[in-house]
Order: structure tokens, then C-alpha cells, then sequence
């Protein structure tokens, strides 16, 4: 609707804006304007700022304007109702912390995100106070997750109304009724107050079938006092009952038991304690407990309210008596639920219920109106009992259904069957049929129904990829009976109907699949589940990358997707994000603590990142947890850093754990070996091969333990072995040229199979590198020069191939394969890249000096011997050279008479070459290069060469 | 981005502080901003979502969301931040709105997630207003009334009302929303201030004029 702005209205509407602006602003910054000023302040306006100003404060958040939070201040820290017991693990994603919910006493994990991942302890405490202040847990930096104690009931106009829905529509809270979300256990307390009146007066708070009206009233309209229905009911009952059914949430009980214990008070006639109910939280937290005990209370609430009804007729001494035991059983029901035991607490109110109903008439019909009640209250029980079994049997199956070792898993799948079962998820029931489901609140069912149906598509997923059978057209067959269940009765979603489609194609029914198929592309993935299952077929086919995206999504829509986490962290391990696949194990065991997997995985990836000390914790973890296989991976850790006696311990331990694990056995040998233990390296080797026959790597383990021990016929028939188990097995061949072939310098044999490694392995400079020292030694540099040119092809990067190849262009024996000219090239590019390498400057000199670069010959090999401190012989034969030369050209042009030398290069060459000669003597007498080296200077300065005296000995 | 419409100065600080700790500025300017963004998120929340998810949610996912993208913001600098993070939250609650409505095959009404008068109703408690109880009905009853009313308003009005004073937006940032001069804003401002003060009266929620 639109109103007219006159034009008057126009320059009064500028000044409006004007005080309106500063009202505005004061309000915005905390201030308590008051509108009374400002209209006096503004004579013009007056009448307008006192009409419009309280609207606008309407609008205006209250400066305070979220309740106050009660905190405890102690030095563990504490977060609002949470006392911070330790840090589960960190990272980039955020905190998880093990805490403790102080009012309810009970064990919580709390996600704290990313930016708060920086508070240390006093940042933390500091932060608590600030939350004192901001005062709720919505504070920006806690990441809710899953509840289960909340009541929601969604007053949904699509809802079609039964008669049970009207009957509990009844006891709807006023909140609930007008579609609030701030619903919560004082909900509960209203349902409960609004059954007590019902039972006192026999007439519901507000009667009638018209649902709208109820909607209305429930919210709106006071009810009528008990006392004025019945002026013989008790004033302080009368009160009691309108406190727990009072509009505001806020002026109810705060539970159940608070309810429970006003009734007794009453029931003793004591005076009864109108509390103040606590301020009220609203919380969202992962927690294994059921309603129990907030029910239970109820029952006992009932209960005493039967008996208080029955207080008009206790002056007969027969209901005077079952007055006294039923009250006997209340206490001790009401004792029960004090010390947490839910069962025996009702066990008390049966015996309660029944002496009612042995009363007389009157107690009789009493009884029989709480009997309905207590059977609602025990149903609930047992199937908030029920709930619980399956949440563990659920927890269970994650657990053990991501091992590697696939007996543990398949034990997993047991846990799945058994967790159906419990639903009757095996029946072809619609899930709305299921009555274990019906006293759930939507908050719990929901996802109970999510679990259920992701639970029979895993194990429909099971039928064909358990390992080690191949799937037949009864498995297949099974499978589809599965998913078709999953599909009656829950929602229809892609990912299943892509894997009935698959199974239909192996059972033959092409048009069933194409059916399928169809129905898959018609329909997006909503689910976490969908995500997951198509992840875990990338996975399958080895993307991780494609995988990972589908298991982000997955988390997106379902944060705590347990599967959708862990096999994100395999996923990132696999593209070698190490340290985003830790936040990934590490929320894995926020979710799920006793679970040893994630644990391992997590120890892995640490150690990978060399975070070794978090690696062995977790690895201690995983043990603690049953995960045996820990001990080997823990012991490899060890091994990598040179523990060899703590490796040796954890290879012991699981081998004691798994005796028939050859892998254990295998690098445990590997560790003696490395400590020179032959014989306790060998036993295990053998070990291994017992258990493990054909396995070519503990073949090829043994044949190099014998080999570095001489054992050269053991070492031979092992590696033939290994090559008749595996003929492409490129280390065997590898290993043998090395360790059996060169020692007994059969250069020519070890060629051969440096060259069949490389045929394997085209691509690994080793065998190229080992070859060219096996030519080398027989003198066949057209070979050596080729493999050098190819490790620099395949590593282009690497200083040393660029400086070995330059060495031998520069010093080969054999003077037609020299290269001065590339050689320096190589050199230069080989310093470039690793420019504190003395000995890399020194090939540089020395090739320069083969190119007739004097000068720079002279600048590397003083380089040279800068960084080798001094430098050797390998530096001063040249240098002596380069001096000569530099002296007889020196002398031309002084004869010439253009450039005058200022070092004396010839004295220079002399003095290089002496000390030379010196340090070869002292340290390397029998060097061949050096002793080539030493003739050439001998003779380039004309000195008596000393290869003319007698005890010269052969070059090598 | 205009150059009238810039953040503020604790906003331009924490921006400025980006350069060398992102992550910590981040942190403080969500934390400068969270009770806005509480408030642009309780304010837009489509009810029917309630049973599904709580604005808490929205809210801390915005923030995760702009966790993600800030170096990109720091980058682009498209908007003044509060504008970005309320445009991050819009689009957020968009997001689940086509998840969680749609999905369910229930039509979503509107496509952008419009300011839900009758969220007024709830947004605004009592605590720390009025100490008597029968002030706080009669309180609570007229901020019920209030709540109609700007009901009542045209959508254009209702708008700029609220972004005035349940998100605190200014005139500048307003403007730069509807895409209109500064000037321009304010007058839209003050015709609805007017028509509402028209509506109070005709619904006797405010004295009659002298």
C-alpha cells in the first residue's frame, strides 16, 4: 500500500533524515539515546521523532543482545559451559579439543576454526572471557555438529493431521507451536506440565480439534487454573503445574528433574521451591547418551502426580498403604536416576504402576491413565537404547571397514549386517513403517535414515569387491537386492542407481541397466553418501584427484561423513599433500577416538612432513587401539633414523603379534644387517622366504647380505632366483653387476647387466652411472662418454652429472675423447649450480686450462682451493701448467716487448708443482690420474720427469 | 569501488595489517564484523530452513567461505569488506536454500533469500529492556506490532529500513547496494521513514499529529 508524501513533507523529511542519522548512530555505538531529548531538541520535528523513533529502536538490535553465558574461570580454561581438557590435534583447519560440558558432565569434542588456531593456553583463557562478553557459543570460532537432545517439532502446513498428531499436538510447547527454533529441553518440561494438568483436572490445557486454533491458543491464551476447574486440588500443586506450562521457556523448570523434585517437596509437604530456572544454552555437540534420564524423571513426575491425585480418598487406610509403597518405589526410582541407572529405575516404576493398579477404582483409572504413559516413556527408552547400539555397531564398522588387512574388514562388514539388523533394514519395510523409529525425535531419525541407507549400499558394495573372490552372478544378484531395498526405502539417489545399473550389465539384464542408467543421469548427487561412492569409484580407478574433489563435496554437505574424511586423507596422501591429509586423520580421530587406523595414517603422513616425535605418538596410539601392523610401520621409522635397536624392538613385537609376517621378518633382517649382525640377518631372511616364497625382494635381500659378506656362490644362485621369479626385476641385476661382478672385476659380465637394468629402467641414472665406471675400467670411453651424455639428458638439473661429464671430457686417458670446449661448458654450467662445490671448480680449471684458457684456468683453481681450504694436488698440477703457460707467453711478449708480467709465472709454476708433488707423495702415491697429471707438468716445465725413476709403479 | 564508499577505519586498519599476516587480519576482521554478519544472516534466513540448519551454521560457513577467498578479495578489493562478507553470506544462504529446499522438491518461492519480516519477531528478545514483567509484555507486544507494520511497507521501503537499521549499513553503503547516488539513498530513506510514521499512526501504534 502506498502513501502520498505531500510537498511539505519534503523539506521536514531531509531534517528527519538528518536526526534520525545521529539517533542512529548514537544506538550504533552502544549509546542509550533518549527520544525525549531529541524531540526537544528538534522543535519542528517533535511530534514525528516521538512517533517514529520507538520503531526505529524496534528494529535496532538490543546492545546486549544475546544472553549471558555463567563461566567458570579456572586454569584448565574454559569455553562457556566446556572445560578445555586437552588438544586432539591442529592445523590449518582449525583445533579439535577433548572437553568436558560442565553442566551435564559429560566427555565432548569441540572444533575450533582456523583463525582462532593460533591461541595458545592464556590466548585461550583470554578468549573465554571475550565469550563471556560475546557471551553464547555461537561465537564465531566453534564449529557446531550434530545434536540429538533437541525437540523440533516443524509445524509444517504440509504435515496431513492424524489423531496421534492432534493428541500430541496437544502438549506442544508454545514455542513449538509458533514454529520458534529456540526449542529445547524446556519444550519437554511444557509436554510434561501440560500431561500433570491434564491428569489433575482430566481435561486437556486447551481442548478442541480445530489445528489452527490449538496453533493460536497454545502460544497466546492463558489456560484456565487448574484450582478453577476443581477447587479441591492443593494450591501449591496448582502452582507448580502453571509454572512448568508458563509461556515463556524462561519461567519454566529447567528440567525434568527440578520438576520431579518440587513434586516431592509437595508430596512431603514441604514448601515447595519456585527455582530460578538457569540461563538457557543452546548447544550442538557430538554425544553418545540418550535422553535417559530427562524421560525417566517424566515417568516419576507422572507418577507422583497419581498418587497426589489419589490424595483425596487417603482417608482410607487400604490407599493409605499403597500411598506409602508406591511413594517407597518412587524414591527409589527417583534414586535410580540419580545414580544414572535408567534401568532399574524403571523397573521401580513398574512395581510403582502396579500397586496403583491393585488399588481401588479410583487409583485403578489413575494408574491406567499413566500406563499409557509409561509405556510411551518405556518404548522410548528402549528405543533410545536402540539408537545407541546402532550408533556403536556403526562406529565399530568404520573402524575396522578402512583397515588394509582385509580379514579386519571383513569382521567390519559383520558389524554392518548386525547394525541393520537392528532396524530391520533386512525386511522390506518402508522406513516409516519401522517402529523402532516412531519415539525418535526427526532430529535423530533423520540421520539415523542417512546411516541406514548409506549402510545397506556399502554392503551392497561389499557383495562384489570383497577381495580375494571373484564376484559371481549371486553376489551381483545379492547386490541389487540390496540397493532395490535402499531405494524403497529411503530416497533414490545417483550413486545407486550407477551401481544397480553396473550390477544389472554383470547379471546380463541390459535393459534393467539402461533403466538405471537413466534414472542415475536424471538425478543430481544431494548426498554425502552420493559423493562419497562416486569418490570411492575415482579412488578405485586411481584418480586421486577427481576422488578428492567428490570427497570435499561430500564434507561440504556432511561435515562429519567419517568415510568421506578418512578416505579424503588417503586421497591428499596420494597426491602428496602431506599436510592437509593430517587435518584429515586428525578430524577422522575427533570423529571417531578409538578408531586405530586414523591414527596410523596420521603417523604416516607426519612422518613423512619429518615431524618424527608426532609420528611415534601416533604410532603408540594406533597400537594402544589394537592396530598390530603399527609396530612394523613405527619400526620403519625408526630404521629411517637410524634407531636400529628400537627398530629391532618393533620388528620383534610384530612379528610376537603376527608371527606368519614375512614383511616384519624382512626389515628386520635389513636392521641387523646394517648393525653387521650376519648371522641374525640371515636367519631372518630365511624367515621370510619361508613364509614367503616367491618373493623376489627377500630373495634379492639375501643374495646382497651374502654378497657383502664374501658369500659369492649364495649371493650368485639367490640372484638367479630373483631373476627366474621376476626376469624384470632391474635392482637384482643392478645389484649383482655391483656387488658380484665387479668385485671379481668381471667388468665385461657387470656391462651386461648394467645394460639389461637399463633396458628395464631407461630412465634411472644409477645403472647408467655404474656402467660408465664398469667401461672406465676397461677402457672403453665411447661408453662411458655415451652414458654420461645420457644421465645429463635425464638429469639436467644435477650438478654432479654435469661435473662427471666434464671431468671426463677434460681428463680422459684417451686423448681423442677429450672436449676441452664442451668440458668447460659443462663445468661452468655444474658451478652454476652448486657454486660452493670445490671440487666443481676444479674441473672447471682444469678444462679451461685443456682449452687454453689460461688465465681462467688459474681464477677456477684458486676458486677450487678456496673452498677446500688449500686445495691438493689435483689443483696445483694444473696450476703449475697454467703458470708455464702463462710464463713462456709472458716471455714472448717481453721479448716482443708489448706486456710486461708482473708475476714471476715461471717461479710461480715451479712452487705450484713442488708442493704438488709433496702432498702426492705424503697422500696419494698410487693415484693414476694424479701420476698422468704429474708427467705432463714434469714435462711442460721440463723438469726431470719422475716416472724415469725406478719405483715408479704401474698407472692404475 | 567508489570513492565514497570505503571501510572503516578499523576495517581499513585490519585490511592494511593483510599484507604481512593474513591470516590474523582475517581473524580480526571477522571478529569486527561478527555481530553484523549474525544479524544479515538471522535476518535472511528462510524459516523453512530451521529444522535443517541454524544460522549459526550460515554464519561460520560464510566465514570459512571468506576464509577461502580473501587472498582473492585482497587482490581485487571489489567492494568495501562488510559489503563482500554480506555478499558472501547472501550468496551462502542461496546456496542452501536451492540444497535443502529444492532437493526436497518443494519450490523455494523467490530466488534470492528476501529479509523475513516475521524473523523481526524473534530477532529481537526482551532480556535487558524494562524490568517489570508486564512492561516486557506490553514491550513484546508492540514490538510484534512494529514487526507488522514494516511488514506492511513496500518491499523498497521495508529494504532500506532494514539495511539502515537491522544490518547498520550506511547511507553510502546503501547506495552502493541499490546502485544509486549517495543523495539519492537518503531521500529513499526518508520516504520511508515518513510512510512509516504513517502506518504507526493509522494503527494507533503512535500518538495522533498535534
Amino acid at each position: 500500500m502506498t502513501t502520498r508524501i505531500s510537498p511539505d513533507d519534503t523539506a521536514l523529511e531531509a531534517l528527519l533524515v538528518e536526526a534520525a542519522d545521529v539517533f542512529t548512530d548514537a544506538l550504533q555505538r552502544g549509546e542509550h539515546p533518549q527520544i525525549e531529548q531529541y524531540a526537544q531538541r528538534h522543535p519542528l520535528l517533535a511530534t514525528m521523532i516521538r512517533q517514529v523513533f520507538p520503531a526505529l529502536l524496534v528494529l535496532e538490535p538490543a546492545a546486549d543482545d544475546q544472553p549471558d553465558l555463567p563461566v567458570h574461570d579456572d586454569d584448565t580454561g574454559t569455553l562457556g559451559d566446556y572445560r578445555i581438557l586437552r588438544e586432539i590435534g591442529r592445523g590449518g583447519m582449525g583445533i579439535v579439543y577433548e572437553a568436558e560440558q560442565i553442566s551435564l558432565g559429560r566427555r565432548v569434542a569441540l572444533k575450533v576454526l582456523p583463525f582462532a588456531a593460533m591461541l595458545d593456553k592464556q590466548q585461550l583463557a583470554r578468549f573465554a572471557n571475550e565469550a563471556r562478553t560475546a557471551a553464547t557459543l555461537d561465537h564465531p570460532n566453534i564449529v557446531h555438529v550434530t545434536d540429538f537432545g533437541l525437540a523440533r517439532i516443524e509445524a509444517d502446513a504440509g504435515m496431513t493431521m492424524t489423531g496421534d498428531l492432534l493428541g500430541t499436538l496437544r502438549y506442544m510447547s508454545p514455542e513449538q507451536a509458533s514454529g520458534s527454533h529456540f526449542v529445547d529441553q524446556r519444550s519437554d518440561i511444557y509436554s510434561l506440565g501440560a500431561t500433570l494438568y491434564e491428569l489433575l483436572t482430566l481435561q486437556p490445557v486447551f481442548a478442541g480439534n480445530d489445528r489452527q486454533k490449538l496453533l493460536r491458543q497454545i502460544p497466546e491464551q492463558d489456560p484456565r487454573p487448574p484450582r478453577q476447574l476443581n477447587n479441591a486440588i492443593p494450591k501449591d500443586l496448582e502452582t507448580i503445574v502453571l509454572k512448568a506450562i508458563a509461556k515463556e521457556p524462561q519461567s519454566r523448570y529447567a528440567t525434568a528433574q527440578a520438576l520431579a523434585d518440587d513434586l516431592r517437596r509437595f508430596l512431603e509437604d514441604k514448601p515447595i521451591r519456585a527455582r530460578r530456572p538457569g540461563p538457557w544454552v543452546r548447544l550442538r555437540m557430538w554425544t553418545k547418551r540418550h535422553q535417559g534420564p530427562t524421560i525417566t524423571a517424566a515417568a516419576v513426575v507422572f507418577l507422583s502426580l497419581a498418587v497426589a491425585g489419589g490424595w483425596k480418598l487417603q482417608r482410607d487406610r487400604e490407599s493409605r498403604e499403597i500411598t506409602q509403597s508406591v511413594r517407597e518405589s518412587l524414591a527409589a526410582a527417583q534414586a535410580s536416576i540419580a545414580a544414572g541407572d535408567d534401568l532399574r529405575a524403571s523397573t521401580y516404576l513398574g512395581e510403582a504402576k502396579g500397586r496403583l493398579a491393585n488399588g481401588n477404582d479410583t487409583l485403578g483409572t489413575l494408574a491406567a491413565q499413566t500406563d499409557g504413559l509409561l509405556a510411551q516413556v518405556e518404548a522410548r527408552l528402549a528405543d533410545q537404547e536402540r539408537l545407541a547400539q546402532f550408533q556403536k555397531l556403526v562406529e565399530q564398522f568404520h573402524s575396522h571397514g578402512l583397515a588394509t588387512a582385509w580379514v579386519v574388514r571383513k569382521r567390519g562388514y559383520e558389524y554392518c549386517r548386525q547394525a541393520l539388523q537392528l532396524y530391520r533394514a533386512d525386511e522390506d519395510l518402508p522406513w516409516t513403517r519401522q517402529p523402532a523409529v516412531e519415539n525418535l525425535t526427526a532430529q535423530q531419525s533423520e540421520p539415523l535414515k542417512d546411516s541406514v541407507f548409506e549402510l545397506l549400499v556399502l554392503l551392497a558394495d561389499w557383495q562384489i569387491h570383497a577381495p580375494g573372490k571373484q564376484p559371481r552372478p549371486d553376489d551381483y544378484r545379492r547386490a541389487i537386492e540390496l540397493l532395490t531395498r535402499a531405494e524403497h526405502g529411503y530416497a533414490p539417489t545417483r550413486s545407486l542407481y550407477q551401481r544397480r545399473s553396473g550390477y544389472w550389465s554383470a547379471v546380463g539384464d541390459e535393459q534393467a541397466a539402461r533403466a538405471d542408467a537413466a534414472r542415475a543421469a536424471a538425478i543430481e548427487p544431494v548426498l554425502a553418501l552420493d559423493r562419497y561412492l562416486l569418490g570411492d569409484a575415482c579412488r578405485r580407478e586411481g584418480q586421486p584427484a577427481e576422488a578428492l574433489e567428490q570427497f570435499s563435496q561430500a564434507i561440504r554437505l556432511k561435515p562429519d561423513h567419517f568415510l568421506s574424511l578418512f578416505r579424503m586423507g588417503t586421497c591428499l596422501r596420494a597426491l602428496e599433500r602431506a599436510a592437509e591429509a593430517e587435518l584429515a586423520f586428525t578430524a577422522c580421530i575427533a570423529l571417531q577416538p578409538d578408531s586405530p587406523y586414523s591414527y596410523q595414517w596420521r603417523a604416516y603422513v607426519c612422518a613423512q612432513q619429518g615431524k618424527e616425535q608426532q609420528a611415534l605418538e601416533d604410532y603408540q596410539k594406533a597400537i594402544e587401539r589394537g592396530d598390530y601392523v603399527a609396530f612394523l610401520h613405527r619400526g620403519f621409522l625408526h630404521g629411517q633414523h637410524g634407531r636400529s635397536a628400537e627398530a629391532i624392538a618393533d620388528f620383534t613385537r610384530a612379528i610376537e603379534t603376527n608371527p606368519s609376517s614375512y614383511t616384519s621378518y624382512n626389515n628386520r633382517a635389513s636392521e641387523y644387517a646394517r648393525k653387521g649382525k650376519y648371522d641374525k640377518a640371515l636367519a631372518d631372511y630365511n624367515k621370510a622366504i619361508a613364509l614367503k616364497r616367491n618373493s623376489p625382494d627377500f630373495y634379492c635381500n639375501r643374495a646382497i647380505l651374502y654378497a657383502r659378506y664374501k658369500h659369492s656362490e649364495e649371493a650368485r644362485a639367490d640372484f638367479k632366483a630373483v631373476l627366474e621369479i621376476d626376469p624384470n626385476f632391474a635392482k637384482a641385476y643392478h645389484c649383482r653387476a655391483q656387488l658380484v661382478w665387479i668385485p671379481a672385476k668381471e667388468f665385461q659380465q657387470a656391462i651386461e647387466d648394467f645394460t639389461k637394468a637399463i633396458e628395464i629402467e631407461p630412465k634411472n641414472p644409477d645403472h647408467y652411472r655404474h656402467r660408465a665406471a664398469s667401461y672406465a675400467a676397461i677402457k672403453r670411453y665411447d661408453g662411458v662418454l655415451a652414458d654420461w651424455n645420457k644421465i645429463v639428458e635425464l638429469k639436467p638439473d644435477s650438478a654432479f652429472a654435469r661435473n662427471s661429464l666434464a671431468w671426463f671430457l677434460a681428463t680422459c686417458p684417451d686423448p681423442q675423447f677429450r672436449d676441452p670446449k664442451r668440458a668447460a661448458e659443462q663445468a661452468k654450467k655444474a658451478v652454476e649450480r652448486a657454486p660452493k662445490n670445490g671440487s666443481y671448480w676444479n674441473t672447471l680449471g682444469i678444462a679451461q686450462y685443456r682449452a687454453g684458457d689460461w688465465k681462467a684456468a688459474i681464477e677456477a683453481l684458486e676458486k677450487s682451493m678456496e673452498l677446500g681450504s688449500g686445495g691438493n694436488s689435483f689443483d696445483w698440477f694444473f696450476l703449475a701448467m697454467a703458470h708455464r703457460q702463462l710464463g713462456s707467453q709472458g716471455g714472448e711478449r717481453r721479448a716482443e716487448g708489448t706486456e710486461p708480467s708482473e708475476v714471476d709465472h715461471n717461479a710461480e709454476a715451479q712452487r705450484w708443482y713442488e708442493q704438488a708433488v709433496e702432498w702426492m707423495k705424503k697422500n696419494r702415491p698410487d693415484d693414476g690420474e694424479l701420476i698422468r697429471f704429474r708427467n705432463e707438468a714434469a714435462k711442460l716445465l721440463r723438469l726431470p720427469d719422475e716416472a724415469a725413476k725406478p719405483e715408479e709403479k704401474q698407472p692404475r | 569501488m567508489s570513492a565514497q564508499l570505503s571501510d572503516s577505519a578499523e576495517t581499513a586498519r585490519l585490511l592494511a595489517c593483510a599484507a604481512s599476516d593474513q591470516q590474523s587480519a582475517l581473524a580480526g576482521l571477522l571478529k569486527h564484523h561478527q555481530r553484523y554478519l549474525r544479524r544479515i544472516v538471522e535476518l535472511r534466513f528462510d524459516n523453512r530452513l530451521r529444522a535443517r540448519i541454524d544460522p549459526s551454521d550460515v554464519v561460520q560457513e560464510t566465514q570459512l567461505e571468506a576464509h577461502r577467498r580473501f587472498a582473492d578479495y585482497l587482490r581485487r578489493r571489489p567492494m568495501p569488506f562488510k559489503l563482500w562478507l554480506r555478499k558472501t553470506a547472501q550468496q551462502r544462504l542461496c546456496d542452501l536454500q536451492r540444497e535443502h529446499l529444492v532437493a526436497q522438491n518443494r519450490s523455494v518461492g523467490r530466488e534470492k533469500p528476501q529479509p523475513d519480516h516475521s524473523s523481526l519477531m524473534l530477532a529481537a528478545p526482551l532480556a535487558g529492556r524494562g524490568p517489570s514483567p508486564s512492561e516486557q509484555v506490553a514491550r513484546r507486544d508492540f514490538e510484534q506490532q512494529v514487526a507488522l507494520v514494516v511488514g506492511e511497507l513496500s518491499d523498497s521501503d521495508r529494504d532500506v529500513l532494514l539495511m539502515r537499521h537491522v544490518e547498520g549499513l550506511s547511507h553510502q553503503e546503501i547506495a552502493y547496494l541499490l546502485d544509486v547516488e549517495t543523495a539519492a539513498a537518503r531521500k529513499r530513506y526518508g520516504r520511508a521513514l515518513l510512510r512509516l510514521r504513517k502506518l504507526l499512526v493509522d494503527r494507533g501504534l503512535a500518538e495522533e499529529d498535534a
